[in-house]
């Protein structure tokens, strides 16, 4: 274990703790692309994921002496990461839906996001130029996701980006094995249902209908 | 398909995307998957959606530390960064010298703003805070002019890096878009004079893109009256906004953040090699505005 230093000592907030700070700082590592995705699936955002894991941490580091040893640390911080990332959505949909109007563009916010902003986050291929379809398809997949709850967002991310079994989901998000599958499952058909007719009808299809 | 059947048949599918159908059912949906195209096509849209979130949700490979917020690369730089309670004191201290400091600059700046831009006095055009609709007329009465266009990829970048502090690459635009160049407006959002216009044309319609530091602007005006459009792009440190009166955005794609070369840095954008000063370039001029060449890699 990691000499803990004596500042923290002096602080006396952290003289029970099992976890030092060497200590955390790896586990954080190891958890950082869970922490991440749990973030970005609450928030609906990849562009906060970030600076709220960076929070969630730093809440994390004051409360070192919660942390119970032999417990699952990413399950610990992930319940950090999800408090903070439900605070931050709801500021940023207060601090992004106050400045519309009635006359504002109807294409954004969408209608169906819950005052959630829809956001361009597609990223430049090899030769440097956006295939036209992809970002297309991205906004639309930003616009379906808006529709389901952030657990559920959570959920998909967490199975679909890293491959998590549905037991691990299920630890870290502190939810039974059986809902966290359901929500994959039924996020999965509710994007399906709602981009295949998109999808049938999109520009330049090679072979005709997909 | 009855509901019942199309229930079934989404659990099949479920099954077989988390890989759970033993060898002979594998057999049996590949025997299906043959057989009917709508089903194929359910699955490659699936395929397409996970392809989508990988692009849209890629966490970060390197990893900031707490606090620091220093990207390191091993647990051991990690765990030496990581010092909570030193945030604690020195958040009270730069809190007591930030609020000093603030009520000594707050006597004399108010009068320095007020004299240059308050609102009692009568501000010069150029210095009158603007809505998107504003400034966006503004530009349709001067034709879609730019104030200049940047010779090169160089004079682009270092522009945002030196206007915004975050250096911006264009790629080249299809055919029917023409970058027309740049300017600089002050919108009524923001605090400072520092939000960049990039003005293009698409199809003989005007077009602006106006850039701003991703938290400068506050609450964001995303209002602007009707036939025109507004479309939002957020990267890492900037806000784009895209003003048209068409029904899609046309020009937010081709622009991303880069990374420029120190020696970039050193000189603002048109001093690099030639001299030249910003502007030298024909505002207008359509052999000239291409867009400032391919992004660097």
């Amino acid at each position: 274990m990691a000499e803990r230093p004596k500042n923290m000592e002096a602080h006396g907030r952290a003289a029970h703790s099992a976890l030092g700070e060497g200590e955390f700082a790896a586990h954080f590592q190891k958890s950082h692309r869970v922490l991440w995705l749990v973030a970005a699936g609450i928030l609906g955002d990849p562009n906060l994921a970030e600076d709220v894991v960076q929070d969630a941490a730093m809440i994390a580091l004051d409360k070192l002496e919660n942390f119970t040893p032999g417990t699952s640390f990413t399950a610990w911080m992930a319940q950090i990461v999800r408090n903070v990332s439900m605070n931050t959505a709801r500021k940023e949909t207060r601090r992004r839906s106050a400045p519309l109007g009635p006359d504002s563009d109807a294409a954004f916010p969408d209608p169906n996001s819950n005052g959630k902003h829809i956001e361009k986050m597609t990223e430049l291929g090899a030769d440097g130029r956006l295939p036209a379809n992809q970002t297309w398809f991205d906004d639309r997949v930003m616009r379906a996701l808006a529709e389901v709850s952030d657990m559920a967002r959570a959920c998909l991310l967490l199975r679909t980006i890293d491959s998590m079994e549905y037991s691990e989901i299920s630890a870290v998000l502190s939810i039974p094995e059986g809902t966290a599958m359901s929500h994959v499952h039924r996020t999965r058909r509710l994007l399906r249902e709602r981009l295949g007719d998109l999808w049938r009808e999109r520009p330049s299809v090679s072979g005709g209908n997909a | 398909m009855t509901a019942e059947q199309r229930e079934q048949l989404n659990r099949w599918i479920e099954a077989y995307l988390d890989g759970r159908l033993t060898d002979e059912q594998s057999a049996q949906f590949a025997e299906l998957l043959k057989r009917s195209p709508s089903v194929r096509a359910e699955i490659e849209l699936q395929t397409e959606i996970d392809h989508s979130l990988r692009r849209l949700f890629s966490p970060p490979t390197a990893v900031k530390a707490p606090e620091t917020s220093e990207v390191v690369e091993g647990s051991t730089k990690r765990a030496e960064s990581v010092k909570g309670p030193r945030k604690l004191v020195s958040k009270r201290v730069w809190a007591f010298a930030t609020a000093a400091s603030l009520l000594i600059l707050v006597g004399f700046g108010w009068q320095i703003w007020q004299a240059f831009y308050g609102d009692s006095a009568d501000p010069a055009p150029h210095l009158k805070k603007l809505t998107l609709t504003e400034a966006y007329r503004a530009a349709e009465q001067e034709g879609f002019k730019a104030a200049w266009l940047c010779k090169d990829e160089r004079e682009f970048a270092t522009t945002f890096h030196w206007q915004l502090g975050q250096a911006l690459a264009m790629a080249p635009p299809p055919k029917g878009i023409v970058a027309k160049g740049i300017s600089y407006v002050r919108l009524d959002q923001a605090n400072a004079f520092n939000v960049v216009q990039i003005i293009t044309e698409v199809g003989g319609d005007g077009v602006i893109v106006f850039v701003d530091k991703r938290k400068s602007g506050g609450n964001a005006c995303l209002k602007v009256e009707p036939g025109l459009r507004v479309f939002v792009k957020e990267t890492e440190h900037l806000l784009l906004r895209e003003v048209t009166p068409l029904d899609l955005p046309m020009v937010l794609d081709l622009l991303e953040e880069r990374e420029i070369p120190d020696e970039w840095k050193k000189d603002p954008p048109g001093y690099s090699n030639s001299g030249a000063a910003p502007g030298s370039a024909t505002p207008g001029d359509e052999a000239g505005a291409q867009p400032p060449a391919e992004p660097t890699p």
